[in-house]
């Protein structure tokens, strides 16, 4: 049973056995197409938990220097966009912990952003509801850098990379029901982060 | 590690109404909004033709963790950046997923003591079956806490793994993931070295009156007893002392002790670091970043407070 994608972004299918080991030898061509094939899905995951291209960019530097230094560790065998994924819920994480990232967030503006500013002004909300909303996003993106590591990964694949639970339970090497328990739990943490809202 | 783990037992079940409200709340999240949204979720064709660049050549950099005071950098406008992200090596050193964790009596022995592994951590960079190379023996990080480390060994660890390391009343270490370096060798006149990665290291009180020094591919640093951490970026070395002074030298591309015939040997006082780059150059002081500060002090009071074990002095 696949479940309903809310939110999806981006899909992609996994890159072979065989290029993934010429990207493990740092192969230029196929590190190009590794490159061309998962970076909407990094930059989408990022975008999703960022709510901002910049930091969004940030976020898809970030992961993709981290692979540059760490490809000869990847697993060939695999299907990568999970790792992917973990490495860029870790990096969100990390940076929302960082007091820097705390500071920049609340000093953002959407004057520096031309397409957050097109969209506010088109909805035109009063204060109070942006304020509302804003804070609930808030503690909504702080409620999933708070999640275990592999919730958070999990969160990211399904609502964010839009991935039904049948492919995260294949990318994972676990069963259908499990992926399904765990997606549950992932949420009941989240909302167990966001109780005191109403 | 099982994923069952982290699950709480105590957790409520979630209702249907909110979990409909939560996954449409994840839904909304970032997602581009219904108006004037038309390729917001793709990125700047310029930042990615950059960044595609940089990943094939291998000389992508890691970026600098976004200041509050700084304003943005147009996309147009960016340049190479060169420091590591300090913020977020702070949160994964505290939340790496702890893969061992063990105190190990010190080793009795009449020969130089060892080193003892206080710590190893993965995180989800680190491939299944990654090993720790010390002195060209592959180690599975699940035998680490048994294994001591000679004075002078060279370590390199996997991507995502990193380590603490003690040797007791004398000297802490702890690397980021993905560290090579060498542990500093014994007796009065210590030598260490970073190859690539970060090191943070705080003496104790054994270790007054010795001598440190620690060489990364542009830096030589030379301590007496303080609290600072050697990190050697791709591009650059990053010296950051939280407790006295270190003397560093910048070591350019020819000479170790010299550049241009010239040695640039300069202090780096508690509360500042200096960035050294190939050319031989470096950086005047600046404030050390918030986050390697409370770093170097978690180290320190890790240190001071860690229990006594048998043959500690």
């Amino acid at each position: 049973m696949t479940h309903p994608e809310p939110g999806a972004v981006t899909r992609v299918a996994a890159m072979g056995p065989e290029v993934l080991e010429r990207v493990r030898a740092r192969d230029p061509e196929a590190m190009a197409g590794f490159f061309d094939r998962y970076f909407d899905l990094v930059y989408a995951v990022a975008l999703r938990l960022s709510g901002d291209r910049d930091r969004a960019e940030d976020l898809a530097q970030e992961v993709f220097y981290k692979v540059n230094r760490a490809a000869h560790t990847l697993d060939p065998a695999r299907d990568p966009a999970p790792w992917l994924v973990g490495i860029t819920t870790n990096a969100f994480r990390d940076r929302w912990r960082s007091t820097a990232g705390r500071l920049d967030r609340h000093s953002a503006s959407f004057d520096d952003d031309p397409v957050l500013r097109d969209t506010v002004a088109a909805r035109t909300p009063g204060p109070v509801e942006d304020y509302v909303t804003g804070e609930r996003e808030r503690r909504l993106r702080e409620a999933i850098a708070a999640l275990p590591e592999g919730l958070r990964t999990l969160v990211a694949l399904h609502d964010f990379a839009g991935w039904g639970h049948d492919r995260i339970a294949e990318a994972l090497g676990i069963t259908h029901d499990a992926a399904r328990k765990r997606y549950s739990r992932a949420l009941a943490t989240l909302r167990r982060g966001l109780e005191d809202l109403a | 590690m099982s994923l069952n783990d982290e699950f709480d037992p105590e957790l409520p079940p979630l209702s249907a109404e909110d979990e409909a409200r939560l996954r449409a709340e994840l839904a909304a999240l970032g997602a581009p909004g219904d108006a004037g949204d038309s390729g917001a979720a793709s990125a700047r064709e310029g930042f990615r033709a950059e960044l595609r660049a940089r990943f094939v050549a291998g000389t992508i950099e890691a970026p600098v963790e976004a200041s509050a005071a700084a304003p943005r950098v147009p996309v147009a406008a960016r340049r190479p950046r060169v420091l590591r992200p300090w913020a977020a090596g702070l949160a994964a050193a505290a939340l790496l997923a702890i893969v061992v964790f063990a105190w190990l009596p010190r080793p009795d022995s009449a020969q130089a003591p060892a080193w003892t592994v206080i710590a190893a951590t993965a995180d989800s960079t680190a491939a299944a079956g990654a090993m720790a190379r010390i002195d060209g023996r592959d180690i599975a990080l699940a035998a680490l806490p048994t294994t001591t480390i000679a004075p002078g060994a060279r370590v390199e660890l996997p991507a995502g793994v990193a380590m603490e390391l003690r040797l007791a009343g004398t000297l802490a270490l702890e690397t980021a993931p993905g560290t090579a370096f060498t542990v500093p060798t014994a007796g009065d006149s210590r030598r260490a070295s970073v190859e690539h990665g970060e090191v943070r290291y705080v003496t104790g009180p054994s270790f007054a009156g010795t001598h440190l020094t620690v060489d990364s591919p542009e830096a030589r640093v030379e301590v007496t007893g303080t609290t600072f951490v050697v990190i050697a970026a791709p591009q650059m070395t990053c010296v950051c002392v939280g407790e006295g002074t270190v003397h560093v030298t910048a070591r350019g591309n020819a000479s170790a002790d010299s550049v241009g015939g010239t040695a640039m040997v300069n202090d780096i006082t508690a509360g500042h670091r200096r960035e050294l780059y190939p050319d031989g150059t470096m950086s005047n002081e600046l404030p050390v970043h918030v986050h390697e500060a409370m770093k170097m002090q978690m180290l320190r009071d890790r240190m001071r407070e860690a229990p006594a074990t048998p043959g500690e002095p």
